[in-house]
Parts: structure tokens; C-alpha cells; sequence
């Protein structure tokens, strides 16, 4: 039997190896950035936008509509008739942390578990040796344009969460207090500030960044046996997720 | 015929085994190996995916650059220090990526890639992407290679799981093609399994290749009825 002290030992040799070699990737990705002016890599890029990205809309404008709505429903019956207030609960709660979560949280779902199984994939079939053997390095074909695509997604999905489900709250407040929409829109500039918009576009980058690092890894790392897909997919799917709630916690302590 | 890639006293790890040989322009050589992990492993060394631990694998300069050093050499413009004479090998690490291509037994395609974007892909990661030059070359290979006219279309919109195993070794091996290394390392294992007749098309695509100044070499771990000189 082990020792439960060896195998904190291993469980923590374990996790700083993965913390290390994230960091190993992400810093490669940040070096080999300029690979993106190559036609495949570009295409690779489009590509990596379109599913993670143009297809993510549906999802994100059903969950940003759902969480408006439930959101303001459950404020409105906590503060009553305080319009004001409802606003002021609205867009703390979808800037500063609904909005990059659950954006990143969709993206996870839909996008990193692809990235996970498709790399995954990849390596058992034997085409990452095959890409190698071109002289391509996997890197710089793979990893980066889903690195960027998933920033640029994550940035860009967060801020249509918050104007979808803070646009649901308001005509939600609007429709039950029987307030102007005109009067709620004034009152939302006024409540919002640029600490708020800074901090939902640094998690929202920083979100994108773990969401494509984490599946990477997992995906590049299976050796050639094909009963590894799930498990990576399944691991990356989770760390993506903790990795995302330790940044946000870390982001909001620095922040505010 | 010049020697374009050189193995020098190159130790195989997984056989024991010395390698040393000359490949020359206009030439296709077969490599006969004893095993599959043996296979790999040259062809890993071969492509420059590993360094070998002991021994050289060389490749000829690039013409260009090759003057570029004369040149400089002519003007005195050397930089300091660098008091190498203008060699005319260099370190296969050392040397521009793409220089040396390569045949995968089974085609070795990208399965999330058309076919078109398969075969491309090495060439326009590499080199400059123009697209009609790119065509050009690609109707002069596959006319070569046997394939008929009216199904090229059909062929490069495909994505290689709905392709026929021989049809996945030919876009393999237009991918290689297109790309014109310097030289072109084949698995033998590209002409298993394929009709005589298609293979003969092949083999004969390779020694037009070859006879445009560039090598080949066939590293098989089989015993081959393959036409070419085998390297002892």
C-alpha cells in the first residue's frame, strides 16, 4: 500500500508538471505567434473560428437570454420594485462574473472537449508523427490557431452574453416595474464603469487562453492507444473548468 | 550526379546497425531494413523529426545560398569570426525545413483535411502560397501518376476517410510531389496493396522526379521486388 504522504507527493508532482508544461506551451504559442501569416495556419484559424465561435452563438444567446431573465426575476423579488437596484445587481453580477463564466463555461462544453478528442485523435492516428515528418511542427499548425481563436471567441461571446442578458434584464424590469427602457439605458451607463469592462476583457482573454492550453496538452499528450481519448477528454474537460474558477477567484482578488 | 544527402557512420539505436551511404541527384535508392521500429526510426532521422546521437546526416546546400556564400566570400563581407570555408554540405538540422520531403506508407493524410487542403498543406506551409502555379503542377503530377482528368475534382474535394486506401497513398504521394523537396524519403510500404499497374505508374512518376535533379530513397523493412539499387 502507498504511503498517503507519497502519494500527496506524486498527486503534487503530478499537478506542477501540468501547471509547468501549460506554461511551456503557452509561451510557445506566444513565440510562434507570427506562423499565423502561413495560408494553412490562417485557414486553420478561420476554421478553429467558425466552430468555436460563429456556432457557439446559439448557445451563448440561450443561456445569456435564460440567465437575464432569471437573473432579474430572482432580484426583483428580493429588492421589490427598486429598479435601480435591479440594474445595479444586473450588471455586477453579468459583467464582473456571469458573463466570462458562463461564456467560458459554453465554450468548454462545445469546444474543448472537441480540441481534447480531435488532437487526441490526431496523435493515435498517427498524423501528428505524419505533420513531424513534414517538417510542420504541431505547435504552430494546431495549437496556435486554436489558441486564438478560442481569445478571440471568448472576448468577443462575453461581451454578446452581457449585452443579451443584461438587454433581457431590462426589458424584463421594464415590462414588470412599467419603467422606460430609454430611462433603464441612461441608468446602465451611469452604473457601469471601465474597471468593469476591463476586468470581464482580461478574464474573457485569460478564459480563452485555459480553455485551448488545457485541451491542448491533454490532447498532444496521449500516447498512441486509442481508450486514452475519453480519459484525456474527460480530464481536460475538468481542469479546463477549475483552472477557469481559480483565474476568475484570482482575477476578482487582484481586481476589486 | 552529384550527391545531394548523406548519411555518415548514422547509428541505429533499435538495431545496432552503422549507416552510411550517398544519395545523388537523379538517383533513387532502397534502403532494405530488418524491422518496422528500425524503419521508423530512419525515417524520423531521415525527415530531421529526431537528431542522431551519433553520426552526421547531411544535405546538399540550396543553390542560392550557395552562391550568397561565394558572393560573400568574393567581397570580403564574411562576418567576423566566421572563418568556416563555403561548404557545400550542411547539417540536415541546420537546413531549411521542407528541403527534405516525405511518402508515408498509407498516405499519412490529415483526416480533418480535403484532400486539396492535404496536399497543399506542406507546400504553402513552406513555401509562398500561389494557387495557379500550385494547380499547374498539381494536373502535371497527377497526369503522371495515372489519374484521369475528369475525376480530379471529385478527388481534391474528398476528405481522405471517404478515399479508397490506394487513393489515400497517391494524395500521400502528390503531396510530396508537389511540394519538389530536394529529397524525398518514400515508405515502401506505398506500393503494398496497390494494383501492379497503378504501381507501375507510380514508380515511374518517382524516376521523373528523380530525373529533375532530385533523389529518392525507399526504405523498406520487407523483403521488395521494388526496381531500384539497393543500398548495402
Amino acid at each position: 500500500m502507498i504511503n498517503p504522504l507519497t502519494r500527496l507527493h506524486n498527486f503534487l508532482g503530478t499537478q506542477a508538471l501540468f501547471v509547468r508544461e501549460s506554461i511551456v506551451l503557452i509561451w510557445q504559442v506566444l513565440t510562434t505567434v507570427s506562423v499565423v501569416t502561413k495560408w494553412p495556419v490562417r485557414k486553420a484559424l478561420l476554421k478553429q473560428l467558425y466552430f468555436s465561435g460563429i456556432q457557439s452563438i446559439g448557445p451563448v444567446s440561450s443561456i445569456a437570454f435564460l440567465a437575464g431573465l432569471i437573473m432579474v426575476t430572482q432580484v426583483s423579488n428580493l429588492v421589490g420594485r427598486n429598479e435601480l437596484l435591479t440594474l445595479q445587481v444586473l450588471i455586477w453580477t453579468v459583467v464582473r462574473e456571469l458573463g466570462p463564466l458562463l461564456t467560458a463555461i459554453v465554450i468548454v462544453g462545445r469546444s474543448s472537449s472537441a480540441i481534447v478528442s480531435e488532437l487526441a485523435a490526431m496523435q493515435v492516428n498517427g498524423e501528428i508523427q505524419s505533420l513531424k515528418r513534414m517538417n510542420i511542427s504541431p505547435v504552430s499548425y494546431l495549437v496556435v490557431p486554436r489558441m486564438l481563436a478560442m481569445i478571440l471567441t471568448s472576448a468577443t461571446l462575453t461581451f454578446y452574453f452581457q449585452v443579451v442578458a443584461i438587454g433581457t434584464g431590462m426589458l424584463v424590469t421594464a415590462w414588470n416595474i412599467d419603467v422606460s427602457l430609454l430611462g433603464e439605458l441612461g441608468h446602465f451607463f451611469e452604473i457601469l464603469s471601465f474597471q468593469e469592462i476591463i476586468a470581464a476583457l482580461v478574464k474573457s482573454i485569460f478564459f480563452g487562453m485555459l480553455v485551448s492550453v488545457v485541451p491542448c496538452y491533454y490532447g498532444l499528450s496521449v500516447k498512441r492507444n486509442m481508450t486514452e481519448i475519453p480519459i484525456a477528454a474527460s480530464r481536460a474537460v475538468m481542469r479546463c473548468l477549475l483552472a477557469v474558477f481559480a483565474c476568475d477567484g484570482l482575477i476578482t482578488a487582484i481586481m476589486f | 550526379m552529384t550527391g545531394l544527402f548523406k548519411f555518415t557512420e548514422v547509428h541505429l539505436e533499435n538495431s545496432g546497425r552503422i549507416l552510411s551511404f550517398v544519395l545523388s541527384s537523379g538517383e533513387t535508392q532502397l534502403l532494405q531494413l530488418s524491422a518496422k521500429v528500425e524503419k521508423d526510426e530512419v525515417l524520423n532521422l531521415a525527415t530531421g523529426v529526431v537528431d542522431c546521437e551519433s553520426g552526421l546526416i547531411e544535405i546538399i546546400l540550396g543553390e542560392r545560398r550557395r552562391e550568397n556564400r561565394k558572393k560573400l566570400g568574393a567581397q570580403g563581407e564574411r562576418r567576423k569570426g566566421d572563418s568556416r570555408p563555403p561548404a557545400e554540405w550542411q547539417a540536415l538540422r541546420d537546413s531549411r525545413p521542407g528541403r527534405v520531403g516525405w511518402v508515408a506508407g498509407s498516405g499519412g493524410l490529415i483526416s480533418n483535411l480535403k484532400i486539396w487542403e492535404n496536399v497543399t498543406l506542406p507546400l504553402w506551409y513552406h513555401a509562398s502560397h500561389e494557387e495557379a502555379e500550385t494547380e499547374k503542377n498539381m494536373i502535371y503530377w497527377l497526369n503522371l501518376l495515372g489519374v484521369e482528368e475528369n475525376t480530379f475534382a471529385e478527388l481534391m474535394a474528398a476528405l481522405p476517410h471517404n478515399l479508397e486506401p490506394w487513393q489515400r497513398k497517391l494524395a500521400g504521394l502528390l503531396r510530396a510531389l508537389l511540394q519538389m523537396p530536394r529529397v524525398l524519403i518514400v515508405d515502401a510500404l506505398l506500393f503494398e496493396d496497390v494494383k501492379a499497374r497503378i504501381a507501375q505508374k507510380w514508380i515511374a512518376a518517382l524516376d521523373a522526379y528523380v530525373s529533375q535533379g532530385r533523389a529518392v530513397l525507399v526504405v523498406s523493412d520487407k523483403a521488395t521486388t521494388l526496381p531500384w539499387k539497393k543500398i548495402e
